[in-house]
């Protein structure tokens, strides 16, 4: 039984963008949900679409977009607990700026570079969206800005108010613009590859960060990236994106331990693995298509060492594995051959299952129970500590 | 966002299939497709669509190919020459066959008296019926509208060359002073500020009491001070492209200084070079006007446009016609070549990338 | 593929770059980095921004000069001023492949003539057809249909446009070529692709690689050996498994950990190992080199050193 509380939810979303060489189809059809206190993670190459499915929610699409069809209905409460339902796709860019963007939905950017305002100092930036939402004063949106500095793990808050962006360095930049979307208190924090940009080192602190605030606030997340690696730390759901269409999604354990469909496969093999000494990396050969001009069937079976026949005929629907995993590849299909995936996948799961403690695979009791376990005593994850500074 | 018209417009929708048993089956070969291109347009293409888009543009590319059109041919479209006198014929107003019918450029001018305006027919007073000057006729009889175009043309010709020459001189300065920065910038950047202090009139002054007037000395003196601004853009440019990594890549394969200049990088910068052409020929022309105007510019019989200006303006309380069409001329020319540039420098720098 | 040869094929000693800002400040990008490549093998170079590590490629390719130093490529000398014919050498033997592949790839050029550029500027063939099937050859090579040949880079995705990079640096049948974080740009998936090429086509050609990266885990696959780098200084070198199985400097310990490991449970759970430089009590320059065992060493003062011998063990049980 679903109690938990959804916050956002797209159906059937379909846009183009008019260019000047044609109409290219970004986005194809999704379907995506987010429940209250989750985080969802939007994975996919450059030109998947993930970051237009989350610009339009946030109503900031380009002007040569056209919505083909879809619904994008957001639900946040009320200071006084009520309940308010919008339909994001109806309401013009004014109104959305005034009432959900920086409020309600806040967003988070991949460049802090360029995110951030070069000629006002850090102190004024996070200020200003307090003062402009809800009339703050100017003393008291002070305070709530340096606190919100501290949470964001920068020391020396008060005196750093008044630094300007230039003067701090790249994965300082990025807590400061964390900072600026929770100003807000905003229901839902959407995250486009925020840390594709910054080292290594950073990017884990970054991560910890998130996952940390989102703990502590309550609040929903939704994070766009094109690395699982990074997916692995902080997602409780994983919604695999290719050429503008959901293609796998499901809770992060069966992403990460039981992936169905070839492109996940191919994600999953890409990324190095620092426990074997594999000559080679499997990958995906080829790059995406180009969605100026669309082909029938499935746009994945070009690079798909696995493909059907009926790939080049007909796309395929999402099939069921289990009450949240569902996969769009007609390998699922009872009619299909059956099919492996690749040994060396297959070696490097059974390692990280065993590793993490989770038996076996498929729906049998005992894996969805040894399944259930290990998803508790994550839930139930020790407090971590974060050293700040940068 | 638009809500699509129709669904068929803006993408093409999968066509239905059921699949059957038989089209359960590993393809062979599957994948391993060698990796195919982008089909997008070329960077041209792109460039003529999006300066299409802007009316005003396109507009003023209109006008200026007309009236170069007009500058070609229009001195030889009715009998007169540009420089023959008629003395019998001076200050007549404009009459054009086949219009005059309806009562407006028929020959008549109104004439201010001591005793009020009334209106005044010189070639009826003359008993010229089968004379035709569609421009009017100045003050030695010459045909206006030949000398209009006729300025048109050595307008433009002096205006086009000297900034064409500029171009080269200049960008070729300022893409040397950027690239090799350091000293070699300090003392060119010094050297051109001294040259852009000195008022151009002084020069051009100077110039001609060296030089015989002409055309090629007018062309010489604007060279010599329009220049500075090409240069700077050129420089700007450098400055920006000099450390981009392409340009390393060149450094890496051996390339010389000049070779990576002229072959890297000024394919890149044509664009904003292009523009400021379009917006220096029309300040090069309205410099000739003035010179000319002033009595600097090219000698009489020949005839510019701001020549002919000047001669009109004598006559301007008594026979107002005489300067109006150079001065449209000029005044279209100047408005065209910005709005031409306008749209390039639109056109080129796209503010917004798509998706 | 390992080393062919015992003779190193570029030899980095004391290398030291430092870029004067102003007056009173000057940024010690590279301060005192020596090192070894020899033919056929892959030294992975890696560290975070600021370390230093693109300076080091640059100036071994001498689009800088050094400050200090000696570099002996090939047992020349080209650290100082470059004769006609060292110039030749450099510029033919050694490769270079960027980061950005928007912005390494000129524009307005066709990528035949981008791919033919060094062909051209060194007089490598006799005729038009020559240097035609010479740019086939290697679009092949590299994945790219011979139609590819006539068109502009923006034509092309990120991975594309970064096989034309390798295209240009290969055509010259270099025995060296810098991989300045050539895959940092990419996505992870088409990062895959572009490393297993270069190892595809160091299996072929022998051809040894600078691998410079700012993250391990890609550098796993591809090197031989490794260095670590912090603020220009040369932490940590050794085989890779060295390196991986035993690291010893915090530096180096706190880049392992913060790879993010494809396995959710445990994942969620871990937190990465900090390091600030700052805090940490660790002086560079007061750093001697300290043998580990076999070709792994670590530099830092005895002090530290033991210090990390310890801390090292401590993980072990």
């Amino acid at each position: 039984m679903d109690t938990r509380e959804k916050i956002l939810d797209i159906k059937n979303l379909d846009i183009s963008f008019k260019t000047t060489a044609g109409y290219v189809h970004a986005i194809r059809g999704i379907d995506l949900e987010l429940h209250k206190g989750e985080t969802v993670a939007i994975v996919g190459e450059s030109g998947s679409g993930k970051s237009v499915t989350m610009r339009a929610a946030m109503g900031i699409l380009a002007k040569n977009a056209v919505v083909n069809s879809g619904t994008i209905n957001f639900t946040y409460r009320h200071d006084d607990g009520s309940e308010e339902k919008v339909e994001i796709l109806t309401k013009d860019k004014k109104w959305i700026r005034t009432h959900i963007n920086g409020k309600r939905m806040a967003m988070v950017f991949q460049d802090p570079m360029t995110s951030l305002d070069p000629t006002m100092n850090i102190g004024n930036q996070i200020m200003e969206g307090m003062i402009w939402h809800f009339h703050m004063p100017k003393e008291e949106a002070h305070k709530k800005a340096v606190k919100l500095l501290e949470e964001v793990g920068i020391n020396d808050a008060e005196a750093r108010m008044k630094n300007y962006p230039h003067q701090l360095s790249g994965g300082m930049r990025q807590r400061v613009v964390i900072a600026i979307a929770l100003a807000c208190n905003p229901d839902l924090l959407i995250c486009d590859e925020p840390t594709t940009a910054l080292d290594v080192t950073i990017q884990a602190k970054i991560l910890e960060l998130i996952s940390r605030i989102q703990k502590e606030r309550g609040i929903s997340v939704i994070y766009i990236t094109h690395d699982l690696g990074v997916v692995a730390k902080i997602a409780d759901f994983v919604n695999v994106m290719y050429a503008g269409k959901i293609v796998e999604k499901g809770t992060i354990n069966e992403i990460f331990y039981d992936p169905k469909h070839p492109y996940t496969w191919g994600l999953l093999s890409a990324m190095p693995d620092l426990e074997t000494d594999d000559p080679r990396l499997y990958t995906i050969p080829g790059s995406p298509p180009n969605l100026l001009h669309e082909k029938q069937g499935d746009a994945f079976a070009p690079r798909n060492k696995y493909a059907l026949l009926v790939d080049d005929k007909a796309q395929p629907p999402m099939f069921k594995v289990t009450e949240t995993h569902y996969a769009a590849t007609w390998l699922l299909d009872p009619r299909a051959p059956k099919v492996e995936m690749p040994p060396e996948l297959k070696a490097r799961l059974e390692r990280t299952k065993k590793s993490a403690g989770i038996l076996g695979t498929g729906n049998s009791p005992e894996a969805l129970a040894a399944r259930a376990e290990s998803e508790a005593k994550t839930g139930a994850a020790a407090d971590r500590t974060e050293r700040s500074g940068d | 966002m638009a809500k699509a018209k129709t669904q068929t417009a803006t993408f093409t929708p999968q066509q239905a299939y059921t699949p059957v048993d038989s089209d359960f089956v590993l393809k062979k070969d599957a994948a391993i497709e060698v990796d195919h291109n982008f089909a997008s347009q070329s960077v041209w293409k792109d460039i003529t669509t999006r300066f299409k888009k802007k009316k005003s543009g396109v507009v003023g590319l209109w006008i200026v190919l007309i009236i170069v059109l007009m500058a070609i041919i229009g001195p030889h479209m009715n009998g007169y020459d540009y420089s023959t006198q008629d003395l019998k014929s001076k200050n007549l107003a404009p009459r054009v066959p086949g219009i005059e019918k309806i009562g407006i450029l028929n020959g008549d001018e109104k004439m201010s008296t001591s005793t009020g305006t009334n209106t005044v027919n010189l070639y009826e007073e003359q008993g010229l019926d089968d004379t035709y000057y569609w421009f009017g006729s100045d003050r030695y009889g010459r045909d206006i509208w030949t000398r209009t175009w006729q300025g048109a043309r050595v307008s433009l010709i002096i205006a086009v060359a000297a900034t064409i020459i500029d171009m080269v001189i200049g960008m070729s300065y300022g893409l040397i002073s950027g690239y090799f920065g350091g000293k070699v910038d300090m003392i060119m950047q010094r050297i051109l500020e001294v040259m852009n202090g000195i008022p151009r009139l002084v020069i051009v002054t100077l110039l001609l009491l060296i030089l015989k007037p002409g055309m090629i000395t007018i062309i010489f003196a604007l060279m010599l001070t329009e220049w500075v601004g090409m240069s700077r853009i050129a420089r700007a440019e450098m400055l920006k492209l000099k450390e981009q990594e392409f340009v390393l890549a060149s450094k890496t394969l051996g390339a010389r200084p000049f070779h990576i200049i002229f072959a890297e990088i000024l394919p890149n910068i044509i664009g904003p070079i292009i523009t400021q052409v379009m917006f220096s020929i029309p300040t090069a022309i309205f410099t000739e006007a003035f010179l000319s105007f002033v009595g600097l510019g090219i000698p009489v019989p020949q005839c510019s446009l701001g020549s002919l200006i000047s001669d009109g303006y004598n006559s301007f309380t008594t026979h107002p016609y005489q300067i109006v069409a150079p001065v449209i001329v000029m005044a279209l020319l100047m408005l065209s070549f910005n709005l031409i540039g306008d749209g390039l420098r639109e056109a080129l720098d796209p503010k917004m990338k798509e998706m | 593929m390992g080393r062919t040869g015992n003779e190193p094929l570029l030899k980095v000693e004391g290398l030291k770059q430092y870029f004067k800002v102003n007056r009173n400040f000057t940024v010690k990008a590279v301060d005192d980095v020596s090192f070894e490549i020899y033919p056929g093998e892959t030294y992975g170079l890696v560290g975070e921004s600021g370390s230093g590590k693109s300076t080091i490629g640059r100036a071994i390719i001498r689009l800088y000069d050094p400050t200090d130093g000696k570099i002996t490529f090939k047992g020349t000398d080209i650290s100082g001023k470059l004769n006609v014919k060292g110039n030749h050498m450099l510029r033919t033997q050694m490769q270079m492949i960027f980061q950005d592949p928007m912005a390494s790839l000129n524009p307005r050029k066709k990528v035949e003539d981008i791919i033919g550029e060094g062909l051209d500027i060194n007089h490598m063939y006799g005729s038009r057809a020559e240097r035609a099937e010479m740019i086939r050859n290697i679009l092949k090579k590299v994945g790219l249909a011979p139609e590819h040949a006539g068109r502009y880079p923006h034509q092309f995705s990120g991975g594309q446009r970064q096989r034309v990079g390798i295209a240009r640096a290969l055509v010259m049948n270099p025995s060296l070529i810098i991989a300045d974080e050539c895959i940092s740009a990419l996505d992870v998936s088409i990062q895959a692709q572009v490393v297993n090429l270069m190892k595809d086509i160091q299996d072929e050609t022998g051809t040894a690689y600078l691998f410079i990266a700012h993250d391990l885990s890609m550098v796993k696959y591809i090197s031989d050996r490794i260095g670590v780098l912090h603020l220009g200084h040369l932490l940590e070198t050794g085989t890779t498994d060295e390196i991986f199985s035993h690291p010893i400097h915090p530096y180096t310990r706190s880049l392992l950990s913060a790879i993010p490991s494809p396995n959710p449970v445990v994942e969620k759970k871990r937190v990465a190992e900090t390091y600030d430089y700052a805090s940490s009590g660790i002086d560079y320059n007061k750093g001697t080199s300290h043998h580990v065992e076999g070709t792994h060493y670590v530099r830092c003062t005895d002090e530290e050193y033991a210090r990390f011998l310890k801390a090292a063990e401590k993980e072990v049980s």
